[in-house]
């Protein structure tokens, strides 16, 4: 199967640079585009329009980083900024609205908590998402080395 | 700002351009009703037990004459919300309609509402979790104030603390998780009514306490003016209206599903409970007065079959829910003084965001502060609910007043605006050569709630002298800071509403509705002579208003 449109929400996390990698390697070979998209979640104590200077700031720096990790690899892709109160819903309206034809989450491991560790949007994506969706989680870090007793 | 879903990208290699920031509403149909129903349908919790110790006999009348008062300002809001669909609500109609002194009016008075929001169902809520333990309803004396229900007054005190809490960090309550809780409590209401009126609904009862039970014309209409407290809560239509998407499409129907939900279950509760035998002993409204802290679950516990279950649950249920409505009041006085310090009604110093949680930090505290000093005063009166009942009824019914007037004037000086639902009953003028509807029903609902205003200053000994002394400090306060910011104090700051209102609907992405508002400008323009060179212009020129716009709104991009 080949895809045309790739969409990587990306939180800041080091797995983005993976899931991103891993979304320029299979665009390259599909001769895809890839879309890199945060979204800034708003509380509801604060109205939609509400703008955070720093906030943005944080997610021009997220967007960035994903941009320079394509770019080591060779590949061009799209960036978007989003502000929302949940990201999950938005993320596939965006996806159908755009003709997404594979989503790529990238999930940062974290051992204790597998069932929460997941998060509520990669669940939204998972269970409501018409196209492909692909999971890259990060490498298990090895549990460090416990004094002997 | 940005309108931008299809905002810029930044390819490699080119200069870094900051990203647009694309904003995205997410609220669909059940999502906007449960918003509102949230808010509004709570009320009857609290309401019904302050109604009928006032109302007595004649309860039911006092809600249907509320009731007709409440569907008036509701279709008022249905149709601001759809035409303005922002976070302000009824201060952000006011000031669009009547200026910036009566603009703060009206949202100083719905601060109010929505800090006694807070103390009021928080105290509620303590009122139906002590359906499980009647002994904190206890009163204990103290020296100078006498009797007063100390334990109940802590119980909301740390219902308020952790709400304060929650909200300061940020934390999320799950919206499945409100909507769930909506759907589950109209389910339960309607079976309490439905099973109430098949098998212990007695109309001779509900007559005979019509005829033997009637209060003097005083506590009428005292019982009348605070029944309006069972309806407030329309602001969460504007608020659910500015994340609604496609909200012209949206709002009016589930704005009009909302109003009539809760007028239906206000009138069927006041009537059930006065034709219900709760007591053999006494008649039903004072059975229902003794348990103004949970009068519904007391009603419940009392219908046949189900009512050994049906008591508990509704208590549960309405501790939930009430609970949830005063957190409604945290987001309510949040966005609402965000929106005043945007259009410079109140000093910036409220929109501050923590630098962590993301949440306005300066506001939650202030006027949480404010709510939880409400519950302190309002118990030691002696008679909370009904204290907070008083006020709540001020606040409202003087946003409301405002909020009809702007209806009205809006009408006459944005006719432009697409209004996709209009309040029915209108006859045409001529105003400034613009042919304009006037809506009837707005002049009858002004009428209706200046009269509910007089009788809540006339009955009310102490929304009397706590509503106006709200008010006097926050015209202090606004005086104090325009004067400050050498900014107008009777005149309003210019301001460029028709590109904030392209901006909206842009955002809403209401296209066709983008459209005739464009038209109906483009028209306007060539009746007044005014040249513009086509659409283009007419954007290019957009663009030139936003920006100069934002700059006197400090807006920043």
């Amino acid at each position: 199967m080949k895809f045309s449109k790739i969409l990587v929400p990306v939180k800041g996390h080091a797995v983005d640079e993976q899931a991103i990698r891993l979304a320029c390697q299979t665009a390259r070979q599909d001769k895809a585009k890839v879309l890199a998209v945060t979204v800034m979640e708003l509380h509801r104590t604060l109205p939609l329009e509400s703008e955070s200077p720093t906030q943005i700031e944080t997610g021009e720096a997220v967007l960035e980083h994903a941009e320079r990790a394509a770019r080591n690899v060779g590949v061009q892709i799209e960036t978007e900024l989003l502000q929302a109160r949940v990201a999950g819903p938005i993320l596939l309206e965006l996806a159908n609205d755009r003709g997404i034809d594979l989503i790529i989450l990238g999930i940062p491991y974290r051992p204790p908590l597998d069932e929460i560790a997941l998060g509520t949007t990669p669940r939204h994506i998972f269970r409501n998402a018409r196209c492909q969706v692909w999971l890259c989680r990060q490498e298990a870090v090895p549990e460090p080395n416990l004094p002997k007793k | 700002m940005s309108n931008a879903v299809t905002g810029s990208f930044t390819a490699v290699g080119e200069a870094q351009e900051p990203h647009a920031v694309g904003l995205r509403r997410a609220v669909g149909i059940w999502g906007s009703f449960s918003w509102g129903y949230a808010d509004v349908g709570a009320d009857v919790y609290v309401a019904l037990g302050l109604v009928v110790a006032a109302a007595q006999g004649l309860a039911p009348m006092a809600f249907a004459l509320t009731g007709m008062i409440y569907m008036f300002i509701g279709l008022a809001y249905t149709e601001l919300a759809a035409a303005y669909p922002v976070a302000g609500g009824g201060h952000y109609y006011t000031l669009r309609g009547l200026g910036d002194l009566l603009g703060f009016t009206a949202g100083w008075a719905l601060l109010l509402d929505f800090t006694i929001d807070v103390s009021l169902f928080a105290l509620a809520s303590a009122g139906y979790i002590n359906f499980f333990f009647p002994f904190l309803n206890g009163r204990v004396t103290l020296p100078i104030f006498g009797p007063i229900q100390l334990w109940l007054m802590i119980e909301a005190i740390v219902l308020v603390v952790f709400l304060i809490v929650l909200n300061l960090r940020g934390i999320r309550e799950s919206s499945t998780l409100n909507s769930l809780t909506s759907a589950v409590d109209m389910f339960n209401e309607s079976v309490i009514i439905v099973v109430g009126f098949l098998f212990a609904f007695s109309p001779n009862l509900l007559f005979a306490q019509f005829q033997t039970q009637a209060p003097d014309t005083y506590h009428f209409f005292y019982g009348a003016s605070i029944a309006i407290i069972s309806f407030v809560g329309l602001e969460s239509i504007s608020q659910a209206a500015e994340e609604t998407l496609r909200p012209a499409s949206i709002v009016p129907r589930t704005s009009l599903a909302l109003i009539f939900t809760v007028l239906i279950y206000a009138l069927s509760f006041s009537t059930l409970g006065l034709g219900m035998v709760l007591d053999p002993s006494k008649p039903s409204w004072q059975v229902i007065s003794e348990n103004v802290g949970d009068p519904v679950a007391v009603l419940a516990h009392h219908i046949p079959f189900l009512g050994f279950i049906a008591g508990p649950f509704t208590a549960l249920l309405a501790a939930t829910l009430v609970y949830a409505s005063a957190n409604t009041g945290v987001m309510g006085y949040s966005r609402i003084t965000w929106s005043m310090s945007k259009f410079r009604l109140l000093p910036g110093w409220f929109k501050e965001v923590h630098a962590e949680y993301r949440t306005p930090y300066r506001t939650i505290l202030v006027f949480s502060g404010v709510a939880l000093l409400q519950i302190i005063l309002a118990s030691l009166s002696g008679q909370a609910y009904d204290t907070l009942g008083n006020m709540y009824a001020f606040g409202a019914v003087t946003g409301y007043i405002l909020v009809l007037i702007s209806l009205i004037r809006l009408r006459m000086t944005d006719p432009y605006t697409p209004r996709p639902y209009k309040v029915p009953g209108n006859f045409h003028i001529m105003h400034k050569g613009e042919r304009v509807e006037i809506p009837i029903m707005a002049f009858v609902g002004l009428a209706g709630n200046v009269f509910i205003w007089v009788l809540v200053v006339l009955t009310h000994s102490i929304g009397r002298i706590a509503g106006p002394l709200w008010l006097l400090i926050g015209w202090g306060i606004f005086f104090y800071f325009r004067r400050r910011e050498n900014l107008p104090l009777l005149h309003s700051i210019p301001r460029h509403w028709e590109s904030e209102q392209m901006h909206v609907l842009n955002e809403a992405q209401e296209y066709e509705y983008l459209a005739q508002y464009r038209e109906a400008l483009k028209r306007r323009d060539q009746r007044l002579g005014v040249a513009r060179d086509g659409a283009d212009a007419s954007e290019g020129q957009q663009k030139e208003q936003t920006s100069a716009s934002d700059e006197t709104k400090g807006i920043k991009h």
